[in-house]
């Protein structure tokens, strides 16, 4: 491990900004203008780790702090890591120069910009952590900001009702997740996550198995798999767009990263083997649940929320299949959903801003007005569909390979036709939206304008991303083998 | 001395004073009838103390922590009747059903 | 041996030329008609040029990454012409719409999206590499129903943009399976490296067969065969101009393309011959049937086109795979010459209806003489091309000994006469209808493809020797033919007789009811031909019934987990009402808390020490 003080800015300077910003109650301009600055540095700081994760296999720090207990606050960041690393802050940062524009600053006070960076700085932290016990806390941490987020700025009726149901069930998650480190810790006195495989060998592997259910369900629980989905499709339609952003684009990849992390580098290898095909019928359920569900909904961003389920159902998909490939495709697809789900809320995000519509079946023919905007709304859609030369067809086609290369072909297959149904509800979206006669029935058609320069410019950022992404997929491909070369594998 | 004690029947006196009380004290609508239950308790309890005190050889012991208790029970005795005093000049009422103001 | 870069070319010249269309459209719209006709002109000529080389196909490549090893481009006889095919159609529809076009809004749309079409067909003919042709595939589907929705504004043309859409992406699933199989047990995406692989029995059996009937549920998505096939007809929504570059001459033999590309990997799986068979006799037949009843002239067209798609299909089934492609050239011609006539008598009388038209001969006769020729090549009239390649079907036919889809062929060669010589009777014989009094000739623009068109489909077939010859050496076919042979073997097979006396029967129903000129209105089993034998009703039902279901799973599983919610929410609040006890003004109740818990911690202490 190749001793880097970025690891440790990159948490740092986002929880110290946050506090700033929390303090700042009465100049939200400046919050804003911080928030930006330290979305953008921690961005860059990311990136810049990461040549020093490909040539020296990872980076990070190992501060003591409690010496009585043994407990050392050290971060690590590997190649898994600093993919997810550079994909939250990177998209955080592209999420933020929307929101500026989205939400007026008289809108969102500082603690808006304040909680956010909190949870930026707990989602970076939790990635990092080397110790059992600091996941957890940072991964709770994580629950805090997003539910404030939820419950203080969210639309519909009740939003304290949705952000305590997501509080709640993201929580039951936890606490298996916690359940399980503690019965790791008592059993196995180490608390080191890249250090537990060798001790954990020497554990029954019934237990092992029980120990393995535990953390896939915690995680399985905030990644909203069917069943545990419930409280998905109204935290992410009722939060604040740029929140949504937030929740579908970027903290899913928190719990895609915490299954592969705990799965496949905490446990020695095999251990995931039994519970494959378990996962991989949940994953289709999760596929096709959402999918139907999104077909069914007109509320715009409860159709790209129920895509998000979906979405998360490929990634299961991937994991599941116990393969090389399967788990290259679902890495990768952390950054192509990502990027497309934000691009498709972002845009959803422009026609709400520009004719206060949420509903499809109240806006029409919009393309000759926003006509980027609705070039962006294309790109997501088949991103999301899967199409050439786009990114996210490359993650799914991997998935897709790695679910034929295991054993369960049939439900490759039914999982290759759940594509139709994304690319049925995704056009469905696009075509009602953008294309068709021209009306607006919650507002004047004349009024509606293109989205503003802000706002326009993260979107082009990220159709641009996932052009780029889709056209040179090697250097992303290079990086995630190297991340799957540190696993222990089936 | 060792005066001869049959523990059972001080311990049956024990527990069948002590439970009149603890029923006078959780049954009671009557303030005063409540903190009779409380003395008759703390009699058991003094009664407790000194067959301890006999039966494991230490008489002295026993007797002495019996008139602490007396005398503590004597203050609180005191002090409740104050209070039972106050509540009647302030609710009107010694009856507990007339007196709930906390959230119920 | 040429510069393989011309491959790339040919791609890349109509492709770029669509993004350019863009820019030319915002500047000076008046020139795009004209742009785009140079590019598909230059197009054209560059596949021309590709054809000399196609005996022995060079290899273009851009070596790429991750999964895609390699973008590359080898076309071989099969690909190189039926890539001329689309260049040189393309073009001549480019000059027709000129003209045909001139009165629309969004050309800029129009002409980008058919020159990305003909570029992507080029491109998914010529590629060797599954991935590549896969994403070649989906890029023609999207042209194809951003073509179909072009008016946007007709709520039918939207709905059958996306009935197109999702038909043919069903069949997808079964292509892109077909092609993970064949990944996943080679490594490789490269057509021919996987066939090479397949000799060698690196592909398990199961594998294989997974493979080659997902190949073939692709295929009967694109081609439109049953019962994948409900989409041609709704797609008649689109211009006129894009039915016949779509829809007749290219697009829908990219599925029969597909098909003939893997024919010698997946031609040993069992019973995977047979069903190509089935599914193109079954296909054309019907087909065939809806066309008799068919009212529209372009749904009866469409119909047409499934039928002979059927046949192609049918011909590489029974190992005829030089019939089957000679006829997708010759299909290509008549086809597109027929829509391109249909579309200029459309866009005159402005019904689709037959039966509203009549007699238009008199004020059309280079369209009327060019139709006729279409329709006697369609029907497989002696000397047109259509003839020669159907003959060459049965003859294959007869030889592989496929004896009941033979008779299948056979009827739906009867009824294509029948259908077609009676669409050209109604619409161009007769008396004047009311709808054709303002009818007029078209101008030269569009009339110069038509006449081009017709010569070729007199023609085509006279370059069944360099074709065979071309198909000989890239190894796809036994051996070749060359013209003199065509028409000995022709004229002394049993299969001549088989197309004669189609002619005979169809003539024969034909010219004997061809007094009886308005048809009774159409009961019982014609009536269903007419609406297409109640597939798209089934279907709708079929969803329809899907979706009920699936939204009773759901409410179920949403009634479970609300209860689920209220019960976990029922006991935390009645837990928390019964320990609040505790604390509230009842004084005895607080005691009666207190006193508990002091007797449970004598208990414990008393247990614990004893």
């Amino acid at each position: 491990m190749k001793y880097s003080l970025i690891p440790l800015l990159i948490f740092v300077i986002p929880l110290l900004a946050s506090l700033v910003c929390m303090a700042l109650k009465k100049r939200p301009r400046w919050s804003q203008e911080i928030a930006l600055v330290t979305c953008l540095a921690t961005a860059a700081l990311s990136l810049a780790l990461v040549p020093e994760v490909l040539r020296h296999g990872s980076a990070g720090i190992d501060l003591a702090w409690i010496k009585s207990f043994g407990f050392n606050f050290s971060l690590l960041v590997d190649a898994l890591g600093s993919f997810t690393i550079v994909t939250i802050t990177v998209l955080m940062a592209i999420d933020i120069i929307y929101a500026r524009q989205y939400m007026t600053p008289e809108e969102a006070g500082s603690s808006f910009y304040g909680w956010t960076l909190m949870f930026m700085a707990a989602m970076v932290g939790a990635v990092a952590a080397t110790q059992l016990i600091q996941f957890y806390f940072l991964w709770e941490l994580m629950l805090i900001p997003s539910t404030a987020l939820i419950v203080y700025w969210g639309s519909g009726k009740r939003p304290q009702a949705t952000g305590f149901k997501y509080f709640v069930i993201t929580h039951i998650g936890a606490a298996l997740i916690l359940i399980a480190i503690l019965w790791i810790i008592t059993v196995t006195g180490e608390s080191n996550i890249y250090a537990l495989a060798g001790a954990l060998a020497h554990l029954p592997a019934s237990t092992l198995t029980v120990l393995a259910v535990l953390f896939t369900i915690g995680f399985a629980v905030k990644m909203a798999i069917f069943p545990a989905h419930v409280w998905l499709p109204d935290a992410h339609s009722e939060a604040p767009l740029p929140v949504s952003v937030m929740l579908s684009a970027i903290m899913m990849n928190m719990g895609i990263y915490g299954l592969i992390r705990f799965l496949f580098t905490l446990f020695p290898a095999g251990v995931a083997n039994s519970l494959g095909l378990a996962l991989m019928i949940f994953a289709l359920i999760s596929q096709w649940y959402g999918g139907l569900q999104a077909l069914n909904h007109t509320e715009m961003k409860r159709v790209a929320a129920y895509s998000t389920i979906s979405q998360m159902g490929y990634v299961l998909f991937g994991i599941a299949s116990l393969s090389m490939l399967g788990l290259k495709g679902s890495i990768f697809h952390m950054l192509n959903h990502g990027t497309a789900k934000a691009l498709l809320f972002m845009s959803i995000g422009s026609v709400i801003h520009s004719t206060g519509a949420t509903h499809l079946d109240k806006v029409g023919g919009l393309a000759k007005k926003m006509p980027w905007t609705a070039l962006c709304c294309s790109v997501a859609a088949l991103a999301l569909a899967g199409a050439p030369p786009l990114g996210a067809f490359q993650s799914e086609w991997i998935i897709f390979a790695g679910g034929f290369s295991s054993p369960y072909t049939v439900l490759a297959i039914i999982a290759v036709c759940a594509s139709v149904l994304t690319a049925f509800y995704v056009l469905r979206l696009v075509m009602r939206v953008f294309f068709g006669h021209e009306r607006n029935e919650c507002g004047d058609i004349n009024e509606v304008h293109e989205a503003p320069p802000a706002m326009l410019a993260s979107m082009f950022a990220l159709s641009l991303l996932s052009l780029a992404v889709g056209i040179y997929p090697d250097f992303f491909h290079r990086w995630i083998e190297v991340a799957l070369q540190t696993f222990g594998l089936f | 001395m060792n005066l001869a004690v049959n523990w059972v029947w001080m311990l049956t006196a024990i527990v069948v004073i002590a439970g009149l009380g603890i029923f006078c004290i959780v049954t009671r609508r009557n303030m005063f009838r409540m903190l009779m239950g409380f003395t008759m308790l703390t009699k058991a309890v003094t009664l407790a103390f000194v067959t301890g005190g006999t039966l494991w050889g230490q008489p002295g012991l026993g007797q002495t922590l019996a008139i602490i208790v007396i005398v503590i029970e004597a203050a609180v005795t005191a002090v409740g009747l104050s209070m039972i005093v106050n509540i009647y000049r302030h609710y009107g009422a010694v009856n507990t059903n007339q007196i709930k103001r906390l959230r119920g | 041996m040429m510069n393989s870069s011309i491959y790339m070319a040919q791609i890349a010249v109509p492709i770029g030329g669509a993004a350019l269309t863009l820019l030319v459209g915002a500047i000076k719209p008046r020139l795009r008609p004209a742009f785009a006709f140079l590019v598909g002109a230059a197009t054209a000529c560059l596949t021309i040029i590709t054809l000399a080389g196609a005996g022995s196909p060079g290899r273009f490549v851009i070596p790429w990454q991750g999964v895609l090893n390699e973008f590359s481009l080898s076309p071989d006889g099969l690909s190189a012409y039926i890539a001329a095919a689309a260049g040189v159609l393309g073009c001549l529809i480019l000059l027709y719409s000129a003209r045909y076009m001139e009165h629309e809004e969004g050309l800029t749309r129009y002409y980008a999206l058919v020159l990305l079409f003909i570029g992507a067909m080029i491109g998914l003919v010529t590629t060797d590499n599954l991935l590549v042709m896969y994403f070649f595939w989906e890029t023609v589907g999207l042209c194809s129903y951003s073509l179909i929705g072009f008016n946007y504004d007709n709520p039918d043309a939207a709905k059958a943009g996306l009935k197109a859409f999702i038909t043919t992406k069903i069949g997808d699933v079964g292509l892109l399976t077909g092609i993970m199989t064949l990944y996943v047990s080679t490594g490789t995406f490269n057509i021919f490296e996987i066939i090479d692989a397949a000799a060698g029995g690196a592909i398990p059996a199961p594998a294989l067969s997974l493979a080659g009937f997902g190949f073939l549920m692709g295929a009967a998505g694109k081609s439109a065969q049953v019962p994948l096939h409900v989409w041609l007809p709704d797609a008649m929504e689109a211009p006129t101009s894009v039915s016949a570059l779509i829809h007749a001459a290219t697009m829908v033999n990219a599925g029969v393309y597909a098909i003939a590309r893997t024919y010698p990997l997946f031609s040993e799986v069992a019973g995977w011959t047979t069903a190509v068979t089935w599914v193109g006799a079954i296909t054309a037949l019907l087909a065939a049937c809806m066309a008799l009843y068919a009212r529209d002239l372009k749904r009866m067209l469409a119909y047409s086109t499934v039928s002979q798609l059927g046949y192609m299909m049918f011909g590489i089934g029974v190992g005829g795979l030089l019939a089957s492609q000679f006829h997708l050239l010759s299909h290509a011609i008549f086809k597109a010459l027929l829509f391109l006539c249909a579309g200029a008598v459309i866009h005159e009388v402005h019904t689709r209806n037959m039966d509203e038209m009549g007699g238009l001969g008199r004020k059309m006769p280079v369209i009327r003489t060019c139709y006729l020729i279409g329709v006697l090549a369609l029907a497989g009239v002696p000397i047109f091309n259509g003839f020669w390649s159907k003959d060459m079907l049965f003859a294959s036919a007869l030889h592989s000994g496929n004896i009941v889809p033979l008779v299948f062929a056979v009827a739906t060669a009867v009824l294509t006469v029948i259908y077609s010589l009676r669409s050209y009777f109604r619409v161009f014989t007769g008396e004047l209808s009311a709808a054709g009094e303002k009818a007029h000739q078209s101008p030269p623009s569009m009339l110069l493809p038509l006449v081009l068109l017709a010569v070729g489909a007199v023609t085509s077939w006279l370059i069944i020797g360099i074709y065979s010859a071309t198909l000989h050496q890239t190894g796809l076919i036994g051996e070749a033919i060359s013209v003199g042979h065509l028409i000995h073997e022709t004229v002394q097979s049993t299969a001549l007789l088989l197309s004669l006396l189609a002619l005979f029967l169809g003539g024969a129903v034909v010219f004997s009811t061809r007094k009886a000129k308005t048809a009774a209105a159409p009961s019982g089993l014609a009536l269903w031909a007419g609406k297409g034998f109640g597939f798209d009703q089934f279907y709708l039902a079929l969803l329809n019934g899907a979706y009920q279901v699936a939204g009773a799973v759901i409410s179920t599983y949403d009634s479970i987990s609300n209860w689920v919610g209220k019960a976990a929410i029922f006991l935390t609040v009645g837990f928390g009402k019964t320990l609040r006890n505790q604390n509230i003004g009842d004084l005895n109740k607080n005691l009666l808390w207190l006193v508990s818990g002091i007797v449970i911690i004598i208990a414990i202490v008393c247990v614990k020490r004893g």
